[in-house]
């Protein structure tokens, strides 16, 4: 019961949250809706599941990005290489973050103990 | 999440969340990059994160109330830090699902849902998910003591027992 109240709340603060951006996103003037034809940025290739966007026959059909071809947004290396850059580059972002922060606080930490140590054998 | 507030954690809950937040990072990972991991698995996969991430935050409960409690009077620098911290990773984070669901091709119209298009999703999502990028790491670097001391005990030590190489080294958690 303790949990379920807890999944409430959780769920309660993602619906509040979440609905104040619904309503701050269709309040602002960037209403510059797209139609699904035409300007989308999408990464998918057209294609649809109510059948509006029909990929051309069979012969003519674009290859889908699934497939590792030229059906994606962003270009670049397509398959194994695309995926290992992507992943790379992610990992190094946050690797990046926690040593920026996890070195310094770990130098700071020793030279404390450092001075620490110090005082107590002046003292004693 | 220690700092200057001691919760009590089992050692279940404690590898529960370990091998929950190893999992929440692999697909966080995977979902980063849509395009080689398709579109379907891209949708389906993180909105069944929001289990995942529920379970992620009911297992810290306890130290999101006593700090929540205590914010205002006796917490440490680093706590509060924290604190903000995450509330901006779940803000973000929502700002990244709810985006994520107004502009989705595939789970949500597969629901029987359709939702209005609005150009405007497609930048927030690009924009909190670089946001939670950052976050993450910061989230990470802020619970490295943590993230360490919990390998070591229930991942290194375990496979350093399985060798005969282990010195039955207990480490607090």
């Amino acid at each position: 019961m303790k949990t379920l109240g807890r999944i409430i709340i959780i769920l309660g603060a993602f619906l509040i949250i979440g609905g104040l951006m619904v309503v701050t996103v269709n309040a602002s003037g960037n209403n510059a809706a797209f139609s699904r034809d035409g300007g989308r940025t999408e990464f998918r290739p057209q294609g649809g599941e109510q059948g509006q966007f029909q990929f051309p026959p069979d012969g003519n059909r674009p290859p889908s990005f699934r497939e590792g071809g030229e059906g994606r947004e962003h270009g670049g290396p397509a398959g194994g290489g695309r995926w290992m850059f992507g992943l790379l580059k992610n990992l190094g972002v946050l690797t990046i973050l926690v040593v920026a922060i996890v070195l310094p606080k770990s130098i700071i930490r020793k030279k404390k103990k450092a001075t620490a140590v110090a005082s107590n054998a002046q003292s004693s | 999440m220690a700092n200057d507030v001691t919760t009590k954690t089992t050692p279940v809950q404690t590898k529960t969340k370990l091998w929950l937040d190893i999992l929440i990072f692999a697909v966080f990972l995977i979902a980063m990059d849509p395009h080689s991991s398709g579109i379907s698995i891209h949708e389906w996969l993180t909105l069944s994160m929001f289990g995942a991430l529920t379970v992620h935050l009911l297992l810290s409960w306890d130290w999101i109330t006593q700090v929540t409690k205590r914010f205002l009077k006796k917490s440490g620098v680093q706590t509060r830090i924290n604190y903000i911290l995450n509330w901006l990773l779940f803000i973000v984070g929502t700002l990244l699902m709810v985006s994520g669901i107004m502009i989705s091709e595939i789970a949500i119209p597969s629901l029987g849902i359709q939702l209005p298009r609005n150009f405007a999703w497609r930048s927030l999502h690009d924009l909190s998910a670089n946001l939670v990028l950052v976050l993450l790491g910061l989230h990470t670097a802020l619970h490295w003591s943590w993230v360490v001391k919990t390998f070591e005990r229930y991942i290194f030590q375990p496979i350093g027992r399985l060798f005969g190489t282990g010195k039955q080294k207990d480490v607090s958690a």
